[in-house]
């Protein structure tokens, strides 16, 4: 075996070299450090938008009602309605769930979306969708990880097979909307929706103090960052410009208690009422509108219908897409 | 010898670079791992307070002791009029709008059942009326009374419980419908308004209202733009059944009677404006056909009063002409 040898002028120079070339890589690492992760299939320059999460639909193919008071039956019922959940997610795919998890109040109270039914929404995505995942994920107005807790959402969607992502600073990154009035350079809760191929909405129908009434549209504010309150003060606007920021797989809106006074918190088991009704809806504009009745509201009760209308973001006229009703 | 000693070295600051190396390389898989572990993290409840006493005093005074078999449930909580959209968010400006000053909550959970809890929310809401307001138009219909919590503003639902008391509007919420909870949260409401008993006086108002078919416990107090017109402030309403027909009476306070007048000309104007018919057939009091309803207003002393949306002309007339006897009544006294 041959032997190099070193003398210590020759070991110090290469010693030397060798110092320098790690301190120039670990500067031009520290340099090139990028503390914002990726983001999901947005260009860094300016995001507009989430991806567009929908699948092909029209008439007679985008609306369906069930009636009954089990979730898990009419949930079944109104998606089978439609083509099944096979329909709208393929094998591999990863879902994310968008339930309403804004309070940390319990699921008898009707604020926050039932933990029942997200629980089975997550089942039928791994079980008849044969989804590689499914994440959960929303900004509560309280604390999330009481709201998670207390809502019983976060037991029940782990329950069922799906992550819970909390949000995290450094899961939020800034949107200046297409359009957008009032979402312009805030920080929106984006980075979960990487790698994601479909979306769900779940919301609860209830009164809302402020803009009349919370359901699938108004759900997408707890994808907002930031001092969202400010909103507050438009909130027919912001509510339309949110339905324009995400384009879901379909929304499920629950009307099978409906929250009609005191709203969005509620507080009493007597603020509900028993309507008995579940929709599932590729058209969020149309889902509102039919729930609008669930609440004993016409339409133009709730401007941002037809502000949404307006911008072609679906119908308020839910009739025209030959809603399919199941036999009560 | 001398080359062992040079390759001994070598070998020292061979291993100290591979040393460097690998502490990066865990220090990386570590940050990754950290990363994963929050973004994806199990959600639990914040650890509860570690409370090393069993009473807590949220309003000043009332020390609110620990209901039997009831922990404390995470912290206090503490909210401002910048801050209230975190705790309440869409409802928050009803608050915001009658005047509100803070909030504080706490939740009590049930030691050997942790699904039985509730949340005391106590809103300062800064003046007596401002607490009525939110109280009252916030009232449950089909409530139930407790004796004990007599004669206080208050009223019980499935799971609630609601008071109102001198500058606080207070509710108990429970996370169910259970005895073991309505026994917590009546004990506590109780703590609370042994605060300042006196606190909780009648509002004046009230007794302007005459008592004959008064529906109980249909008080309720708008603090401005009552029915739509901006004359309207401080605006108490109660309900009355005559005839299995519900009338809605009002009395707005004014600062003078001079502003009365002027309060219920400009309302009266306000009616006629909305497409009303002026109805001159009563001299004691101006009535408007608004639709078909009958709209009466009047002024007395300070008090601008009348009936809203009656949809019978005589017993509009009927409790409008109690109301004006009783305010003048209580006015002279």
């Amino acid at each position: 075996m041959k032997t190099t040898r070193f003398d210590r002028r020759a070991f110090l120079a290469k010693t030397g070299k060798a110092g320098v070339a790690i301190t120039a890589a670990t500067a031009g690492s520290l340099l090139l450090f990028d503390s914002e992760p990726p983001l999901p299939g947005l260009t860094q320059e300016t995001i507009t938008g989430l991806p567009d999460f929908s699948v092909p639909h029209g008439a007679g193919n985008t609306l369906s009602i069930a009636h009954g008071r089990d979730r898990k039956k009419t949930v079944n019922t109104a998606l089978k309605l439609l083509g099944g959940i096979e329909r709208f997610i393929k094998p591999g795919e990863t879902v994310a769930i968008k339930p309403n998890v804004a309070f940390a109040t319990p699921p008898i109270l009707g604020a926050t979306t039932n933990n029942e039914l997200v629980a089975e929404v997550v089942r039928l995505c791994y079980r008849q969708g044969r989804a590689k995942k499914v994440i959960v994920l929303d900004n509560p107005i309280n604390d999330p990880a009481s709201c998670f807790a207390l809502s019983g959402i976060g037991q029940a969607a782990e329950s069922a097979g799906a992550r819970i992502v909390m949000p995290r600073e450094n899961l939020f990154a800034e949107m200046t909307l297409a359009g957008g009035k009032l979402i312009r350079n805030w920080p929106v809760f984006l980075v979960p929706f990487e790698n994601v191929d479909k979306l769900i909405g779940i919301a609860p129908v209830k009164h809302h103090s402020r803009s009349g009434a919370s359901m699938t549209m108004k759900n997408w504010y707890g994808l907002l960052g930031g001092r969202r309150n400010i909103f507050h003060q438009d909130i027919n606007t912001i509510i339309s410009e949110l339905a324009r920021m995400v384009t879901p797989t379909f929304v499920i809106l629950d009307g099978t208690d409906v929250m009609m006074s005191n709203g969005p918190t509620g507080g009493s088991i007597s603020d509900l009422r028993q309507t008995d009704t579940v929709i599932v809806s590729c058209d969020q504009v149309a889902a509102d509108a039919y729930g609008a009745s669930l609440l004993g509201m016409k339409v133009r009760d709730l401007p941002y219908l037809a502000l949404a209308e307006k911008a072609g973001l679906g119908t308020s006229d839910y009739t025209s897409l030959q809603p399919i009703t199941a036999p009560a | 010898m001398i080359i062992v000693l040079r390759w001994s070295r070598q070998s020292v600051v061979s291993l100290i670079l591979l040393v460097v190396l690998c502490g990066i390389g865990a220090s990386i898989l570590w940050v990754h791992e950290q990363n994963n572990r929050s973004a994806f993290s199990t959600y639990s409840l914040p650890e509860s307070s570690q409370f090393s006493f069993d009473s807590l005093e949220l309003i000043p005074g009332a020390s609110l002791n620990l209901p039997a078999n009831f922990d404390f449930s995470g912290k206090r909580e503490q909210y401002n009029s910048a801050t209230l959209y975190e705790k309440i968010n869409g409802k928050a400006p009803l608050y915001l709008e009658a005047g509100f000053s803070t909030l504080s909550t706490q939740r009590f959970m049930h030691r050997q059942n942790p699904s039985l809890w509730f949340e005391l929310f106590v809103y300062d809401m800064g003046t007596a009326l401002n607490a009525f307001s939110v109280y009252s138009n916030q009232k449950r219909p089909g409530a139930t009374v407790i004796s004990s919590l007599e004669p206080n503003d208050h009223y019980k639902t499935e799971n609630g419980l609601y008071l109102s008391h001198g500058t606080y509007y207070i509710e108990c919420i429970g996370s169910t419908t259970s005895a073991l909870l309505d026994e917590a949260m009546i004990a506590t409401g109780q703590d609370l308004l042994s605060a300042d008993p006196g606190s909780g006086a009648t509002i004046t108002e009230l007794q302007l209202f005459p008592d004959e078919n008064l529906v109980p416990g249909s008080f309720k107090l708008i603090l401005n733009n009552a029915f739509g017109s901006e004359a309207l402030h401080n605006t108490f309403i109660a309900k009355y059944r005559l005839n299995d027909q519900l009338v809605t009476a009002f009395i707005s306070t004014q600062d003078s009677p001079g502003e009365a007048i002027q309060a219920a000309e400009s309302y009266y104007q306000f009616l006629l404006d909305s497409e009303g018919a002026p109805d001159n057939s009563v001299n004691s009091m101006q009535l408007v056909d608004l639709y078909g309803l009958v709209e009466i207003v009047f002024a007395v002393g300070p008090y601008v009063a009348g009936i809203h949306e009656g949809e019978s002309r005589i017993d509009a007339l009927e409790i409008g002409g109690r109301l004006r006897a009783s305010i003048i009544k209580v006015n002279k006294q």
